[in-house]
């Protein structure tokens, strides 16, 4: 009975083995150079996984159609792999396992700093080339030398916003923060503690809460009676359109500073009329201060795919530009190393216009990219662009703050 | 007897598994399915006792964080911390369990419900410590120094993680298997058929329970050690009453009254939902594996062991709950 | 810490007063069904997560009114619960771990299925009301207070039938003794099916109401079976009254603590403390100690 037993398993063992003898991938074909993403495609960041896949593919496509890319003097198609790390953390080091041992990939295109952090424990010993959207300063690092960061931080983001407000909207003095608890968090109330008093503003409320959560009740309570001018929020986080709606109904008369990427449906979520006055650092295409470039991704991103890219399309897009004009520039097919020097050193032409790598002095090694950021405000039930502020004055802006 | 020779026909098709050149991604599932069985039969184990515990994924994880701790902030090496983290767990069973395990039935089930979930905030809060919610990132990979001679890092490789797995699933289950074919676990079995019969017998209900529980904690704290080890990271995440619910969905389907059942039940549990995957599901997955649980618990109770056994499923054993 | 005046106090009781109430419509159909079916839904928070869907799918999408969607979706739970306790857990009636089992299994059957047909991003159900009340210095929405009201009527109506009515007194009598009900005539299957039916609308209610505070996710039944949970647990499981003493203690505990202390240690002060109440007395404040 024993034996019975377990022959079974042992055949099922047998059979499975043989079965994946078979289906190992194949060699790739010599004309193909492969680039990997591991994007939230499914679970909670779904939309903006989506996005961001798409932004790549559309990339993908508009090269390889106009012949595809080329390196040392023969031309290659670009194969865009991309895997689902359904947002979750040990996910996403699955995928990033898959892209690099079992497709042969050597960059890969990532979404969402947890990922980010975990997987560069497995880029960087293999030598592959991290890029992607990631929130917090950490990323970068002397100590992890192939990871690239294609959007721009936290850091960077909540200075820009706070010293755009000292300048033009002087009456929002009292500052809170209602965050969900993860690791940006942190980085934040430092950032603000840091950048509020040498900007006239005062930093008086900070609530960190379960990112899970959708009842603010006792958190608004506490908040309230410290009378904030603006409220720094977290537009990436599932509870933040019932916190905009209850902060309303707990007598919210202020502003909300828009932390990260917004997700299409919140003006939906929170109800278009508490959302007014809101300033994000989300691009609105139609207005003149966003850079021809992104516009015209915007308008092409529309008519493909009836929808609207977000910034994760956007960083989708240019992880692609960049890989390519990276592979183009060096020369090399497979050499990370190489791949690293023009990263470096060279300077790419997006849709943002001319973009470089740099900013060594703030993070110990010049591996962020430099793109303007623009800065919008909810209004009317829609996105106003009101302000771009180009790389040097970020720059500027970053040394002023974090400066000794 | 052909029992051993079984065995060791399994034991060598299961090492020579990674010579095929498999991709990692298979030996991840076969890994995953080592962790599952070991767990499973934890839970199994506490079951057998009459006790039905909803927060066994929590003790995974209480292995899991205490051997990163020790990992990551002291520097230990793998093998002490994974001992650690068994033995934390152990521990903790055993200081819990005389408390707990007094408590029957439903009550039993929600009171390790509630601490379930009391660990998982308690991760959260205690940030500083435990890294909040997002957990502890960068757990180094085992490292085997014999000092002089060779030091061999498991490094991104997976064969030796799998290898690593088959030894746990061979030593452990052997051991768990030996024990409930002894007086002891007949002990135990007693005491889940019947308190009030088996303690007029002279069996000493309370300390056995609290042997049984600490025993399946131990093997799942190893478990969380060795995963937490493998994956290079953990967090609160990974523990929730859902991680818990899949285990014992994998110890019913397979047949909750064997000892092989956790065996069958995770391997097919675990090969449904990478199956669905093969077959294009992607993340809907969770709903054909849902109605495959549901349609199997519904027509054969006695879980997929009781397809080899020709003994008609007489559904469940009639625990007094 | 500044501010503990009294309008500061009675803010805190006013958040609290509404979690109880919710607490309370959420939770009952739990205890209802545990008490005389004797099985523990652990899918209960998907009847509450499908309310919630099916009044955003008929107010928010086809715009009917809000109070009728509601009840159309309390009508359609009420059916799939029927469904669901004639054909799954009346086979396993009793037995604890196929019914959490095959729980687990119906919960990831709901989910994803709404998830497939909808779609993972969140759906909001607009405000019908709009505006909040201010008395000595505490606010509420005019939403929240409606939540409150409804629930005590709902659940009064519940309790009414219980108490009041044949088939309710039919009810009592299966929940006190299965078989001595049988003996007397009394239909056990129809008596579960209807606490089912009972108990599952409620839950959906409960999900349509509250959804225009909150917004509607796959994901939503879960914090509701852990609070539910509790508020069974710690009341006595099959007890109507303990339930709702028991919603409401939970409700001002967690607003308290939430504000006092913090929202972690609020759930743990929680959890702990049902795990207390458990191992001094395990059937509950109001438990009572009947054989199954």
């Amino acid at each position: 009975m024993v034996r019975r037993r377990f022959i079974p398993i042992f055949v099922m063992f047998v059979v499975l083995g043989t079965i994946q003898v078979f289906s190992s991938s194949p060699a790739f074909p010599a004309e193909e150079v492969k680039l990997g993403f591991a994007y939230p495609i499914s679970g909670p960041a779904a939309q903006t996984g989506e996005e961001g896949m798409r932004g790549g593919q559309m990339a993908v496509k508009e090269i390889n159609d106009a012949g595809g890319i080329t390196v040392g003097g023969k031309k290659y198609l670009i194969k865009l792999i991309v895997e689902d790390s359904e947002y979750s953390t040990a996910k996403a080091v699955s995928a990033v396992n898959k892209l690099i041992f079992q497709d042969g990939v050597k960059w890969v295109g990532i979404q969402g700093t947890p990922a980010f952090l975990a997987s560069r424990g497995v880029t960087e010993p293999a030598k592959v080339i991290l890029t992607g959207l990631a929130s917090i300063r950490d990323v970068l690092s002397p100590k992890t030398p192939y990871t690239f960061r294609t959007s721009v931080g936290a850091e960077a983001r909540t200075p820009i916003q706070q010293v755009w407000l000292s300048e033009n909207r002087p009456t929002v003095k009292r500052i809170g923060l209602i965050f969900a608890d993860t690791q940006i968090a942190k980085e934040m109330v430092e950032t603000l503690n840091r950048t509020c008093p040498k900007v006239g503003q005062e930093f008086v409320a900070t609530e960190l809460h379960d990112p899970a959560t959708q009842d603010f009740s006792a958190i608004l309570t506490r908040t309230m009676p410290k009378k904030p001018d603006g409220i720094v929020i977290n537009l990436a986080t599932k509870g933040i359109g019932p916190m905009i709606k209850q902060s309303r109904e707990m007598g919210f008369k202020g502003i909300f500073i828009g932390a990260g990427v917004m997700p299409g449906e919140l003006p939906d979520l929170a109800g278009k009329q508490n959302m007014e006055g809101t300033l994000l650092l989300t691009p609105d295409v139609k207005s003149s201060v966003t850079p021809k470039g992104v516009r015209d991704f915007y308008d092409r991103f529309r008519s493909k795919y009836s929808v609207e890219p977000g910034e994760s399309g956007l960083t989708g897009y240019l992880d692609v530009q960049i890989f390519a004009q990276t592979l183009e520039k060096s020369g090399k097919v497979d050499d990370t190393d190489a791949w690293k020097s023009t990263l470096e050193t060279q300077k790419f032409n997006t849709i943002w216009g001319e973009v470089y790598f740099g900013m060594k002095d703030f993070y110990g090694i010049g591996h962020q990219i430099m793109i303007p950021l623009l800065i919008t405000e909810y209004k009317d039930g829609g996105l106003r662009g009101i302000g771009i502020v180009k790389p040097d004055k970020i720059s500027e802006i970053m040394a002023r703050i974090w400066g000794k | 007897m052909k029992k051993p020779l079984a065995l060791v026909a399994l034991l060598i098709a299961l090492l020579m598994v990674p010579i095929f050149h498999i991709s990692p991604y298979f030996l991840h599932i076969l890994i995953l399915i080592g962790t599952g069985i070991l767990i499973t039969a934890g839970f199994r184990l506490i079951f057998v006792t009459g006790r039905l515990t909803l927060g066994h994924a929590a003790i995974v994880g209480i292995g899991a964080y205490a051997s990163s701790l020790l990992s990551t902030r002291v520097g230990m090496n793998f093998w002490l911390s994974m001992l650690f983290g068994g033995l934390t767990a152990a521990l903790i069973a055993i200081l819990l369990g005389f408390i707990v395990l007094r408590i029957s039935g439903v009550y039993f089930a929600m009171v390790t419900f509630a601490l379930a979930e009391v660990f998982k905030y308690f991760l959260v809060w205690w940030k500083p410590v435990t890294g909040g919610s997002t957990g502890i990132i960068g757990i180094p990979a085992p490292v085997i120094s014999l000092p002089g001679l060779f030091v061999f890092d498991f490094g991104v490789n997976k064969v030796p993680y799998y290898y690593l797995i088959i030894f746990m699933l061979f030593v452990l289950l052997f051991l768990m298997y030996k024990m409930e074919r002894s007086r002891v676990g007949k002990a135990l079995h007693a005491i889940g058929e019947n308190d009030l019969w088996a303690s007029h017998l002279g069996i000493n209900i309370a300390a056995y329970r609290v042997f049984a529980f600490a025993t399946a904690c131990f093997v799942a704290g190893l478990v969380g050690s060795f995963m937490a080890h493998y994956m290079h990271y953990t967090s609160p995440e990974d523990y929730s009453v859902m991680e818990s619910l899949y285990f014992q969905i994998n110890a019913l389907v397979g047949g909750i009254t064997s000892f092989a059942g956790p065996i069958v039940g995770t391997f097919a549990m675990v090969a449904v939902s990478e199956g669905l995957r093969f077959c294009g599901f992607g993340q809907y997955r969770p709903l054909p594996y849902g109605v495959f649980l549901v349609l199997i618990l519904m027509f054969l109770p006695g879980g997929l062991v009781s397809l080899w056994r020709r003994i008609p499923s007489e559904g469940n054993d009639e625990k007094p709950f | 810490m500044e501010n503990l005046s009294a309008s500061y106090f009675l803010q805190v009781i006013v958040n609290g007063f509404y979690f109880g109430s919710w607490l309370m419509l959420a939770s009952l159909g739990l205890t209802l069904l545990f008490g005389v079916a004797h099985i523990f839904n652990l899918a209960h928070g998907e009847f509450y997560m499908l309310g919630g869907y099916g009044t955003w799918f008929f107010f928010a999408l086809h715009k009917i009114n809000y109070w009728i969607a509601i009840l159309l979706s309390m009508f359609i739970v009420a059916v799939m619960g029927i469904g669901v306790e004639r054909y799954i857990f009346r086979r396993f009636r009793g037995n604890l771990l196929p019914t959490i089992a095959v729980c687990s299994g119906l919960i990831l059957i709901f989910d994803n299925t709404v998830t497939a047909v909808f779609g993972t991003v969140y759906k909001s159900i607009p405000s019908v009301f709009r505006g909040s009340l201010l008395f000595w210095g505490a606010r509420i929405s005019i939403e929240k207070t409606a939540i409150i009201l409804a629930s005590l009527l709902l659940t009064s109506l519940a309790i009414l039938f219980i108490f009041y009515t044949k088939p309710g007194s039919a009810i009592r009598a299966v929940a006190e003794d299965q078989e001595g009900a049988a003996l007397q005539g009394i239909s056990v299957n129809k008596v579960c099916a209807l606490t089912m039916v009972i108990g599952s609308s409620l839950a959906a209610g409960a999900g349509g109401l509250v959804g225009p505070v909150y917004s509607i996710s796959a994901e939503m039944g879960l914090p509701i079976l852990l609070k539910g949970s509790i508020a069974i647990a710690l009341g006595g499981m099959g007890s109507i009254g303990g339930v709702l003493i028991a919603s409401y203690i939970i409700g001002m505990v967690e607003s308290f603590s939430a504000t006092f202390l913090g929202a972690e240690i609020s759930s743990m002060i929680l959890f702990l403390t049902l795990m207390v109440i458990l191992m001094v007395k395990p059937t509950g404040l109001r438990g009572y100690t009947s054989q199954h």
